[in-house]
């Protein structure tokens, strides 16, 4: 069982859609969230936020979360911190593509915003 | 020993001659015409003593003279004979002389030098227009085809492209409104008297359907133009049913539908792309729940028929109105529900259906009686070394 999940390092370009997550993240789910809207930043400020989770889009412009992830996990202090992608396509080849990129879930979007803690919180207590 | 033959009759031979479907010009050593036979005269309307002795540059009116009188010299100097074919191109064989007549036929021109006699030789004119016409025109037909199917092609790319591009510029700022009316419908940011939430509820519901419409449109053009990619392996049917059914429970629930499900009693194995048939099933059953009565029962059943899988959604519904069933699986076609419960349908949903069965080669039909119900069935072939080449083989030409 792992440890309690309380910080989430969110990456996201659509402004927007990474209001509604923080939301659905923060005050549905009582996580705590530090979020940023490119991959070079959340690089950069990882080591002094030590987040739990690492939750990443994966079509952003400049670097993408599967780039942004691997810069990350060259860290030795990242690399078994949990990852999820949040993606749009979910076709079955893609899923298991992230998947050999370090994440241990994908989640589709659109996705329900009353739902994400909750899938969030399903797929952390699934972990070994 | 030489045969001798009965026509030795000149009178004979001049009527063969004179019946013959070539023109026929003899000319001599100085290119003057010694003989014009009937064909010329009927084609041209000059009569054989008009250019009788005539040189061939007072007859004879056209750019390709230069060429027939060079082929007329071999002829004569050297004994070569010469084709002179005019296929393809849009010279008439022009001829003058003070009735500036014009031979209206695409000729064919044989010259050949005359044996037995010295310095004589024979023009054939051949008339070949219809079968140049012809030749023309199945080239035009064939060039026209390609051309038609290069803008087709060019069309259809376009087309994809196009929809894939509208779809997810429209998916972005839809997610976020339904993310937001989603939240606030949540009541996480505080709550609302009933004609708030009502609102809000018409708005989520219309942004979902809008969503679900895009998503549908994007799949649909996915699978014609082949950009789709089907992830084909063996599937159980008893497998794909149960997922079938306990993805729909909480959707009957809040319909109250009972979604029941009778499995093979000997599992069987199809060569199918799991989630795509699991979207067949999931369209069918919710089909199937929306045109039944609340309380009523919708059942999924699979049988075997010979080499094919019969997967079955029976539900005691309003039943398919006749005018309705030709067109059911025409895109946008939406029959109405008896309490409108269908409001959240796209109309696209069996025309998917139907694509994505055939892509199995399946096939999807249905039965329906009016005020009894509906069955619908989707066979799938089971799997087989010889199914699932037909069907590989049906992937790959798209």
């Amino acid at each position: 069982m792992p440890k309690t999940l309380n910080k989430i390092l969110y990456v996201e370009d659509e402004q927007d859609i990474q209001a509604i997550a923080q939301i659905a993240l923060e005050a549905v789910g009582g996580f705590t969230l530090k979020t940023f809207t490119n991959g070079y930043d959340a690089i950069e400020e990882i080591s002094s936020y030590k987040p739990d989770l690492i939750l990443l889009d994966v079509m952003m412009p400049g670097i993408d979360g599967p780039s942004t992830l691997k810069k990350i996990r060259k860290n030795p202090e990242f690399e078994h911190t949990p990852a999820i992608f949040m993606t749009a396509k979910v076709q079955p080849e893609e899923v298991s593509e992230l998947r050999e990129n370090g994440a241990i879930d994908v989640i589709a979007k659109p996705f329900d915003p009353m739902e994400l803690a909750n899938t969030i919180k399903k797929i952390w207590e699934n972990l070994d | 020993m030489k045969q001798h033959s009965s026509i030795n009759n000149i009178e004979i031979l001049d009527s063969i001659i004179d019946q013959t479907v070539h023109g026929l010009i003899v000319l001599d050593a100085e290119l003057k015409i010694q003989y014009w036979n009937q064909w010329m005269e009927s084609r041209s309307g000059i009569y054989s003593y008009e250019v009788i002795n005539q040189s061939i540059d007072h007859v004879f009116a056209n750019s390709n003279l230069i060429r027939i009188k060079g082929a007329l010299r071999n002829a004569i100097d050297k004994g070569h004979s010469a084709s002179l074919s005019q296929s393809f191109s849009d010279f008439k064989l022009g001829l003058y002389n003070n009735k500036q007549k014009t031979l209206e036929i695409i000729p064919q021109i044989a010259i050949s030098p005359l044996k037995d006699s010295s310095k004589l030789c024979l023009m054939q004119i051949t008339d070949v227009s219809a079968a140049v016409t012809r030749e023309r025109l199945l080239k035009s037909i064939a060039n026209e085809a390609h051309l038609g199917k290069e803008a087709a092609e060019n069309l259809s790319q376009l087309k994809s492209s196009f929809v894939a591009t509208v779809s997810h510029e429209l998916r972005t700022p839809l997610t976020s409104m339904i993310g937001s009316l989603g939240l606030l419908k949540g009541g996480v940011v505080g709550d609302f008297n009933d004609a708030q939430s009502n609102l809000l509820n018409i708005a989520y519901r219309n942004s979902e359907l809008l969503l679900s419409l895009i998503n549908s449109i994007l799949d649909l053009e996915k699978i014609e133009s082949g950009t789709i990619e089907f992830n084909f392996k063996n599937i159980s049917i008893n497998d794909l049913l149960e997922q079938a059914t306990s993805g729909m429970a909480g959707y009957g629930e809040q319909v109250d539908i009972n979604f029941t499900l009778t499995l093979l009693k000997d599992d069987l194995t199809v060569y199918g792309d799991y989630d795509k048939l699991l979207q067949v099933l999931n369209n069918l059953l919710s089909n199937a729940a929306k045109f039944s009565q609340k309380g009523q029962t919708v059942k999924l059943y699979a049988k075997q028929i010979k080499h094919f899988v019969r997967i079955g959604v029976e539900d005691k519904g309003q039943g398919i109105p006749e005018a309705f069933k030709s067109t059911i699986y025409d895109k946008f076609t939406q029959l109405e529900s008896q309490d409108n419960r269908n409001a959240n349908g796209t109309g696209l949903g069996l025309a998917i259906a139907k694509l994505i069965v055939e892509k199995h080669n399946g096939k999807i039909d249905f039965k329906s009686v009016i005020g009894k119900g509906t069955t619908f069935y989707v066979d799938i072939p089971t799997a087989s070394e010889i199914n699932i080449k037909n069907i590989q083989k049906n992937i790959q030409t798209g």
